[in-house]
């Protein structure tokens, strides 16, 4: 099979691998249901179709990172509210700490890269 | 007008178009699909469909209760395609599995063949069986471009695809082209999953079966019964129809290329080209091109529609197209009509037979014995054409224009009506009217003549194929007085035709033979005793033999055995024998 690099893929590929830490940070101000997820995460570009969040928050909680509870809607189906748990938490603060340095360091690359 | 169906979508209640159902069915499938191997794919689902529910749900009001295909469309552009949901996967798996994942995108639906309208260069036929097979277009485009060349049986097959293959035009549609590809994993998989239904339908008919003899109601087991039945030969019946199918194809493209070999004029029949040979009989100014109209027509389209069939049935397509139907019927009936007029035709020219009979001047002396020989008057060229057609032997050289064709006359011996040797000449042809025919007749070249005390006969007649062949012959009938004896000559073997003796000895054994004729017939008298014992007739094979013969109506009784004959009737008994004739009154 002819191996082509699309630019599309690899900039889809790139946010979901930080796709994680966003869901994490989002969660992190307080309890949410995944269209308000997406929703902040699409503001940000972050995210272009929906349903890469769903298979990552059942992920992330069967992995005990999140909880979630049932709420009644008006407009749909029941809603689940997630909510970070300390383990969460702990995972948020290691990620943050992993993008900070990999952003550094990318950008440190780039611009001397640049500059030469 | 379009029907509709009511779902349930994560407890809401829907109102949705057909095309629309399949459409979203096909999604959540391949979501399923998508996430099979992963531990919370119940709940992955079902989060998506909730999300679904929500979507949905906001296209609804008061004046569209109804979702369509765009409605469906919109949401799954929201929600993104089942290839773009993988996300913690490796980079090499990614990397490899794009385009893969685009082919595969809806699984679970067995792949049909459809013609791809956008990727056409004609009618997408090509391209739609490319990706039928998983191959590229190009080679299928090229198969067919050398089968063209194939006394063009690439341009039929072409046609024939393109009238039976649909177009792929619904959204539905476009995904089942490329749907499963049909290898060993999906082939296993769709028996697994057939087993797996017959399995739970025997246990749903061995259940119902249980609550049947309960509650009494044994109609209902007679259509369980039925539906499992149903369900065993609807599974054997659609892999004998695939058989059949290949079957139909294989043969039908065999059989029209042996139409078109004939047609156009390759093949031999013994030894004579289809052209020459029909040429022979039906001359230069029978129709021919349209009697191969006709004959395309009348037997290429039943050639045509068994193809049809066979590559519907190993297609499973079930579309039938009426006006197709009813056209090709039409047209073989035009083929059928064409066919028979002119045959009827040529059948008519041998309507008429006429025999042309001739007194050869002959003196023959009644004491000395008459020679019969033959004149060999052919002389056999390497390219001459030997069949055999009727059961007489032809041979034609075709090396001159027109050609000419020679064959054997026949020769018949019988009693003559005064005392001289006589003989005939009889030709025959047959033609549309007697005029014609006796013309035909005429034209034959034939010569006997008399040598002495030989009656030297030619061999063979001939004719050129300005006749035509109608039926040409030549027979001689040589009529002997009593006493006269005559020589067969073995130059003449073969040509003896039907000709009586009292020996009962066959005309091919008759030759290099001395044979008298007597007051019975025809009598040999230089055969040996083993020919002759050979060819006796049956009553007198076995000398033990008696045969015993009521006269009806009477005692009256003949006894015939190796001893003489016997009567024995109410007043009086006669005996026959080596002894004499007695005869004895009887008193009462």
């Amino acid at each position: 099979m002819k191996q082509t690099i699309n630019t599309e893929n690899t900039q889809s590929q790139m946010r979901k691998g930080v796709l994680e830490l966003c869901t994490l940070s989002v969660l992190a101000i307080g309890e949410a249901y995944p269209t308000e997820i997406i929703e902040q995460l699409k503001s940000s570009k972050m995210m272009i179709v929906e349903g890469t969040l769903y298979p990552l928050l059942t992920r992330l909680k069967n992995a005990n990172y999140l909880t979630y509870r049932w709420e009644e809607s008006t407009s749909g189906p029941p809603r689940k509210y997630y909510k970070l748990t300390e383990e969460g938490e702990t995972l948020l603060s290691e990620l943050e700490n992993t993008w900070d340095e990999m952003a550094h360091a990318v950008n440190k690359l780039l611009k001397e890269n640049k500059t030469k | 007008m379009n029907k509709t169906l009511t779902i349930n979508l994560a407890g809401l209640v829907f109102n949705i178009e057909e095309n629309a159902y399949q459409l979203l069915k096909d999604y959540l499938a391949a979501i399923k699909n998508q996430f099979k191997n992963e531990e919370g794919c119940d709940e992955i689902v079902a989060d998506i469909e909730a999300r679904l529910a929500e979507l949905l749900k906001a296209k609804t009001h008061a004046a569209k209760q109804v979702l369509v295909d765009a409605d469906i469309h919109d949401a799954i552009n929201v929600m993104g395609k089942p290839s773009d949901f993988e996300e913690n996967t490796s980079e090499e798996k990614q990397s490899g599995s794009t385009s893969q994942n685009q082919k595969t995108y809806y699984t679970n639906k067995t792949r049909r063949v459809f013609r791809d309208g956008d990727n056409k260069v004609l009618g997408g036929v090509c391209s739609g069986i490319a990706s039928y097979f998983d191959t590229d277009p190009l080679w299928i485009r090229l198969a067919l471009v050398v089968l063209f060349f194939g006394f063009g049986s690439g341009l039929l097959l072409y046609i024939i695809l393109w009238i039976i293959i649909p177009e792929a035009k619904t959204t539905a549609e476009k995904l089942e082209m490329r749907g499963d590809p049909i290898d060993i994993n999906t082939i296993s998989q769709t028996i697994k999953e057939e087993a797996e239904q017959l399995k739970n339908r025997v246990q749903d008919f061995g259940n119902g079966v249980k609550n049947e003899f309960t509650s009494q109601r044994s109609q209902s087991v007679g259509n369980k019964i039925g539906n499992l039945i149903y369900t065993i030969f609807h599974g054997i019946f659609k892999v004998i129809s695939k058989i059949f199918g290949v079957l139909f194809v294989l043969f039908g493209t065999l059989f029209f290329v042996a139409l078109l070999l004939v047609l156009f004029n390759v093949g031999k029949v013994d030894g004579l080209s289809v052209n020459e040979f029909s040429h022979a009989f039906t001359g230069s100014d029978f129709p021919m091109f349209w009697f191969k109209t006709g004959l395309a027509m009348c037997v290429g389209i039943p050639l045509c529609m068994i193809v049809y069939k066979g590559l519907k049935l190993v297609l499973g397509i079930k579309t039938s197209y009426r006006w197709l139907n009813l056209s090709t019927g039409v047209l073989w009936l035009v083929g059928l009509v064409l066919c028979l007029y002119l045959s009827m035709t040529l059948l008519s020219d041998f309507s008429e037979e006429a025999p042309l009979k001739t007194q050869i001047d002959t003196h023959f002396t009644n004491t000395d014995t008459l020679f019969v020989k033959g004149n060999n008057n052919y002389q056999k060229n390497s390219t001459d054409l030997d069949f055999y057609f009727n059961a007489d032997r032809w041979l034609i050289n075709n090396t001159v224009e027109p050609s000419v064709w020679w064959s054997k006359s026949r020769i018949k011996i019988i009693t003559s009506e005064n005392d001289s040797v006589s003989v005939f000449m009889i030709k025959t042809a047959a033609g549309k009217q007697k005029t014609e025919a006796s013309l035909r007749a005429k034209n034959i070249n034939y010569a006997a003549a008399q040598q002495g005390s030989v009656l030297l006969l030619d061999n063979y007649f001939s004719f050129t194929n300005t006749d035509k062949f109608r039926h040409q012959n030549v027979d001689v009938l040589i009529k002997l007085p009593k006493n006269k004896i005559i020589y067969l000559d073995n130059s003449l073997k073969h040509q003896w035709y039907d000709v009586e003796n009292i020996n009962g000895i066959g005309d091919a054994e008759m030759s290099g033979k001395y044979w008298k004729m007597t007051e019975n017939g025809l009598t040999c008298l230089s055969c040996t005793k083993e020919e002759l014992m050979n060819n006796k007739d049956s009553v007198d094979d076995d000398e033990d033999d008696e045969h015993i013969i009521n006269i009806h109506d009477s005692d009256a009784q003949v006894h015939i055995n190796k001893n003489g004959i016997e009567v024995n009737a109410k007043d009086a008994h006669i005996k026959i024998s080596s002894d004499g004739i007695k005869v004895e009154e009887k008193k009462k």
